[in-house]
Formats: structure tokens, sequence, C-alpha cells
């Protein structure tokens, strides 16, 4: 299984953030380095620590990213998804 | 305004209902239900956000507004701050609801409870309505409405809006809707805990600025800084007092948004806990209907192929469906003008009618088509959920020149015409975004420019055809060009701001309402006419009294073209030609350009009557392009080379030579500021353009 495989071994990288997410890999946002407006935003739209994340598709010209969470598609920019830092969801909350 | 009485009461005063819910939840749908389609849409005080308010059908004492959909009570575009302020009863021309009936997507349901739950805090009578169960039944999920109606202590209405089920229902809670002491719903939050939520909470009812049941929610919510532009005060109706104490507090703890951010994450903690209660997922995962979609509109090939046919439909549409249409509103104007002439005779009222009024009428009504066209396909697009697409798909090009991926659908059908263009930014939430899109957007070569590009390129141009191509391909280059780089300027310097958020939802695909869309058309087409219908009407009567006063005496007999000149359009065409000189244009062109303001494609009907050609003139005339081939200066040399050609090109490449434009702009940032900006830095810009063609081509000797 290359998804298990690869699944531990970004891990290895604490400080994994959502616009290096591979296509398709699960994790959980573990939070939201942005101070300000722009972090409420993102938290508001259900990217709350604990919440599982799913990068679907990658827009043409490389950005936005198109994610999944909390069952509906969200699309962000790189630089604002640069600002979701991530965990294994197996993690504790 | 303590006690809130309830919609059961038989009273002659009317109740208002007020609808909020996540965008693309099926709000309008279940207004439409409840109003049937009796209802009118005007704007919100100040600001284009439509404002559509009727009376219930059945219940003329109840009127329904529907107010913009938004995620939460945090407003970040005027259209969710409009939301929430008639929530608070804080908007200017909107009073506070008596009832609220917030509408869910079922089939999204943890996002949708997020503002749902803030609003339940707002303790006013409340009806949650669960629409789009039919997507539920259709993935095989279940959902429990006792267990959610329990959970959030007020009734629950299941819904299918497409079909109308549960209307009725609906109908029969609101009228059951019962007086009652304020609600009290509250959840284990943690901020209540907090000392600077208890702190604000002091001041809200020190100044008593919204009711006392409200006083919790806008407290949390009041933590967070204003986020909008300052030039659009969140809180400008509060008592100034109130704001400062606020700005206050806001200042001292550094806008540390610590607290709200762990308001959310709370508050989502419990919305998980509750939607595991009331929602059972499917066993087997389907694929939905809108997976099957998107994997082949996103394709890297068929995704490509199908955003080109879309965009590409859409383009041909508004050229050259709405053609046929425009002829026939042209011929229309063009009769009535006739009918009136031989009924008034003739003398200065009868030209004014058919000159000035009928002819101003039909400078604004000849739009008319375009921009229905434009706001049909819009209106189709957001509907079916494919507008999130293309603004998620260009995105990553327009952020290259700052701006958003929204600004595109705009730019692009600005080359059949910048009016519709300009209504058409409205779905740009942000502001900055939004008037840097309007002031570019006119630069596109739109429609009108076609006819002069033509005459002037078959006038001066050899006959090989790659030539003229080339030529004409150019020019739209230009503009493209000069769009893309004063947005880049604009969003550096007069509109420069923090980024925006580009935090956008793809909604699932929908089959799109044919009817709605046209109705939403209709409205939007009908605001234009009224609106800046008046504007360029009357500036049209301004332009035909320029061109036609002073009269010569009847007795003198001149000719079209020598009154012409003698008019104050020409004494301006002639006094500005040593201006005009460096361009290489002549005063002929001067009037032309002159009463080409009014719209770019009276420049060449002008030039027919400077040129004295007795026909009516347009771009085919074969005796107004050899006048223009053979006009020469008084001292024998040609007025119209090459250089001159190309130099009159880019000038009405880049001025703002319509009216028309001017007026949706006024209307669209409600200021006068913003259409004299655009027109001054236009003409700037295409003067100096011109200027550096013509001296520099001179100065190569291809004079």
């Amino acid at each position: 299984m290359t998804v298990a495989a690869s699944d531990r071994s970004i891990w290895s990288d604490r400080k994994l953030t959502l616009d290096r997410l591979g296509i398709g890999i699960p994790a959980c946002v573990d939070h939201i380095t942005a101070c300000g407006d722009r972090g409420v935003h993102l938290m508001e739209m259900g990217l709350t620590p604990g919440a599982s994340v799913t990068v679907t598709r990658v827009a043409l010209f490389g950005d936005p990213i198109e994610v999944v969470v909390r069952g509906y598609r969200l699309s962000l920019r790189r630089a604002e998804a640069r600002l979701v830092a991530l965990r294994s969801c197996g993690e504790g909350v | 305004m303590s006690t809130v009485r309830g919609l059961a009461v038989a009273a002659t005063d009317t109740k208002r209902l007020a609808l909020i819910g996540n965008p693309n939840c099926g709000k309008t749908t279940i207004f439409n239900h409840l109003t049937g389609l009796r209802h009118k849409v005007a704007n919100y005080a100040g600001v284009t956000v439509e404002r559509r308010e009727g009376a219930m059908s059945g219940r003329p004492d109840v009127r329904v507004l529907d107010l913009p959909g938004c995620y939460s009570l945090t407003p970040r575009s005027i259209d969710q701050r409009i939301a929430r302020d008639a929530l608070l009863g804080w908007a200017k021309d909107v009073q506070r609801p008596d009832a609220l009936i917030v509408v869910l997507d079922a089939s999204n349901l943890e996002r949708n409870l997020f503002l749902a739950t803030q609003i339940l805090e707002l303790n006013l009578p409340t009806i949650i309505v669960c629409n789009m169960l039919d997507v539920v039944r259709s993935r095989k999920h279940r959902i429990d409405l006792d267990a959610l109606q329990s959970h959030l202590g007020a009734p629950v209405i299941g819904t299918v809006g497409a079909t109308g089920e549960g209307i009725d229902r609906l109908r029969a809670a609101i009228d059951s809707l019962e007086p009652h002491e304020p609600r009290t719903f509250t959840w284990q939050g943690e901020d209540a805990a907090n000392q600077r939520v208890a702190h604000l909470r002091g001041l809200i009812r020190t100044h008593g600025i919204v009711d006392p049941g409200m006083a919790n929610i806008v407290a949390s919510l009041l933590l967070a800084p204003a986020v909008l532009d300052e030039s659009q005060p969140g809180f400008a109706n509060l008592p100034p007092a109130f704001s400062s104490a606020l700005a206050e507090l806001h200042r001292a703890d550094g806008h540390d948004v610590s607290a709200i951010s762990q308001a959310v994450e709370t508050r989502y903690r419990w919305l998980g806990q509750c939607v595991e209660a009331v929602f059972t997922h499917a066993e087997t995962t389907t694929t939905t209907h809108s997976d099957r979609i998107d994997r082949v509109v996103t394709h890297k090939v068929w995704g490509l192929v199908c955003f080109g046919a879309v965009m590409l439909t859409m383009l041909v549409a508004i050229f050259s469906w709405a053609t046929p249409l425009m002829d026939g509103i042209d011929w229309a104007v063009g009769s009535l003008g006739a009918a009136a002439a031989s009924t008034l005779g003739e003398g200065i009222l009868a030209d004014l009618i058919v000159d000035g009024v009928v002819a101003g009428v039909g400078n604004v009504v000849v739009f008319f088509p375009q921009i229905c066209i434009l706001f049909l396909f819009i209106a189709l697009l957001e509907d079916s959920g494919y507008m999130a697409r293309v603004a998620f798909v260009m995105d990553g090009l327009m952020s290259k020149v700052g701006l958003h991926g929204k600004s595109f659908i705009p730019l692009l059908s600005s080359f059949a015409c910048a009016v519709p263009a300009i209504m058409a930014t409205r779905t740009i939430e942000n502001r900055r975004d939004r008037f840097t899109t309007m002031l570019v957007a006119p630069l596109m070569s739109c429609s009108a420019r076609l006819p002069i590009y033509i005459i002037l390129i078959s006038a001066l141009f050899g006959t090989s055809v790659w030539e003229k191509t080339g030529i004409m391909m150019s020019m739209y280059a230009l503009g493209t060009l000069a769009a893309l780089v004063v947005a880049l300027i604009l969003k550096r310097t007069i509109l420069k701001g923090p980024t925006p958020t580009f935090v956008l939802e793809l909604p699932p695909y929908r089959r799109p309402r044919l009817g709605a869309a046209l109705r939403n058309t209709w409205d939007r087409g009908k605001m234009f006419l009224t609106e800046a219908g008046s504007v360029i009407l009357a500036m049209s009567i301004i332009l035909w009294a320029l061109a036609y006063f002073p009269r010569a005496p009847e007795s003198a007999n001149v000719s079209a073209g020598e009154q012409l000149r003698r008019s104050y359009i020409g004494r301006i065409g002639r006094s500005i030609e040593p201006v005009l000189e460096p361009l290489g244009f002549d005063w002929k062109i001067g009037v032309g350009l002159v009463s080409s303001f009014a719209a770019r494609e009276v420049f060449v009907a002008t030039m027919g009557v400077v040129y004295g050609i007795e026909e009516e003139a347009d771009e085919e005339s074969a005796t107004l392009r050899q006048e223009i081939a053979t006009a020469t200066w008084p001292d024998g040399r040609k007025v119209f080379t090459p250089l001159v050609g190309i130099s009159l090109m880019v000038f009405y490449v880049l001025a703002c030579q319509c009216m028309s434009t001017l007026a949706v702009v006024k209307r669209e940032t409600d200021s006068w500021r913003w259409p004299a900006f655009m027109f001054a830095y236009m003409t700037a810009l295409a003067y100096s353009a011109s200027f550096l063609v013509y001296q520099c081509g001179t100065a190569l000797g291809l004079g």
C-alpha cells in the first residue's frame, strides 16, 4: 500500500500544511496559524482543529486548490491553505 | 421591543419574516414558494445588493424578506453585512424582523448549522427549514428531524424546494408561531466564562444597541475587529459612544482573535456531536451525480473543452444573438422618430423629440438585449454551480494581475459590451476587486468600436487581408493588455489593500431553473432601464442641444455639415484642434470625438455629416471611405494617413467614449467620483498613447 507508506512518511514532517498535501491523502486540521480574520474565516468555513480534510483537485494554473471538508467542496488559494497546519488523523484531538 | 409578538396574533399591522441561510441552500426557492411570484426586487439604500421582498401568499399581513446568503454572522462582504444588520435591527432601511426562517441544506448539515445556531442565539421566534431532503434520500443517508428539533429547540420542517414538498407544513408552522417570551437558546459554549465577552455584553446592555436577548451572541461576534473596508463602516448606525468603546476594547487587546477562534472551534465541536446524533450516513458511498459531472468538466482535456465551449457560446450569444434584437430596436426607434417627425412637423420641438428624446431612449434601450442575454447566462451558470468552477479555473490567471477569479466573466463579456459587464461585477464580494474590475472593463474592445475599426482600416490600409486582420487583432490585444496593466496598477495604488481571501464554496451541480433565471434577468434589466436609463437620456438631450444650437437662420439655408460646424460641438471641435494636432487629428475628427462621447458608433455617422455626405453614413459606406481617404488639411497634406488611422484607433481603444458606461458605473458605485475618475484616466491614457503613436511614427518617417 503505497498510500499508507507515504502516509507515514509525510507525518515525519511535523510542519505539513494544507498547500503541500498531496491529492487524495486524508489528513486532519491541527491548528490555524493565521492571526486576524483570515484564520477566523477559514475556521468558520469548517477548517477547525480535528476536522478531516482531503485535497481533491488543483486548478489549471496550479492555484487555487479544491478540498473536501465537512462533506462539502471548498476552494482556496495556496496562500490561504498554507495557514492550515495538519496532523495525521490518528493522533489525539 | 423586548416582548416579541408571535405571528398568530390577529393584528392589522404587518409582521416581518426574514429568510436567512447559507448561499446555495435553496433559500430563494423557499422564498418563491412562500410569496408566489409576487415580489419586488429593489436595492438596499446606497448599495447594489438586491433586496427581494414580498407578501406571503394567503397572508397579506406577513411580509417576507429574502436576506443575502451568508456563512456566518461575521460579515465579509457588503451583502453579508446587510444580512447581519437587518437581523440585528441596525440597517437604515430595514426594520428588524419579527420572526426568522433559517434554511439549511440538509445534504451539508454541519456547515449550514454553524450559521443556524448563531441565528438561534438571537433569540427571535425561529423556524428551521431543512431543505434538499431529496438529495439526502438519493444518497441513501438518513436524517432524524425530530432529534434535530430537540437539539436545536426550535421547530424543524423538512422540505424539498424543487417539488414544494413540506411547504404546507412550513406555512402551518408560520401560522402557529406563538407569541411568547423571548426564547433562550444556549449550548455549552465557553465564551460565557470569558471576561471580555462579559465586558462587551455590559457595554451592549448599557448602550441598548440590540434587544437584551441578543446581547450574548452579539458580544461574541463583536470580539472580532471589523473586517470590512473602512469606507463601509460596519457600525455606522450605532451610537458613537458605543463604537468608540468598542474600538478602545479592540485596541487594548491588540485585535486578538483567539477568543473568537475558540468560540468557532467550540461551536463546531458541539455541532459535530449534534450531527452525529441526527444524521446517519449511508453504508456505501454512492458516486454522486455532481461527482460524475465534475469528472468531465474539470478533466484536464475535456474540462478545457467544456470551458471554452461555454465561454464561446456566451460571447457569441451577446455578440450575435443580440444583433437582430438590437436591429429591431433601432428600426423601432427609427420608425417612432419618423412617426413623431411627421406628426409634429418642423421646428425645435420636433427636433428635440425626434433627435433628442427618441434617439436618447434608443441609446438606452439598445443595450437591453445584451444585458438580458448576459444576465440570463450568468443566472444559469450560477444556478447550475458552474460559475464557481469558472472562478476556480481562472483565479490562478487573474490573481497574477491582482484580480479575483470572479473578475473573469465581467472582463470577458466586456468584449461585447462594457455596460452589462459592469453590472455583472456584482458577484465580486471584495469592494476593491470589484471596483478595479469595473474600472478596467471598458478598456476591452467592445462591439461598438468595431464600426470605427472597420471604416478606418478599410479606408486607409491596403488590400491585404492579413494586414487588415493583423491591425484589427492588435487593437483587441492593446485593449486587453491595457486592462490587465491598469488593473495591476490600480491594485497597487488607489485600490490597494490586503489581499482578499479566495475562499469559495464549489456547490454541487444542479439543474438550473429557467423560470427563476428569466425572472432574475428581467428584474436586473428593468433596474438598468429605470436607473441608468434616466442618466443616459439626460446626457443624450444635452449632447443633442450642443449639436443643435446655435441655429443658423432658416434663410441662410446651410447644409447639415455647415450647421454642425457652427454649433457648440463644432466650436468645441475647432477650439480643441490645437490640442488634437499632436495626435494628427483635425477639427473634423475633433467634432467626431466630441459627438461620439454619447456612443462610439456615432463617430461614423458624424463623419458622414461633417464630410457632407447626403446618404446615411455607416461603416460600409463607400463614399465616406473615399472622403476619408482623400480629406486634406488646408495646406494640402492628407488628413488621414495610415499613421493617423492607427493613432485614431488607439485613441478609441483606450478612451471612455461611452456615456452609458459612465452612467452604469455611477449607478453601481453610487457616486460620481468613480465615473469621473474613469473618464479622466481613460482619456489621459488614450491621449498619451495616441500622442506617442503619432509623434514616434512621424519621427520614424511613417507619416
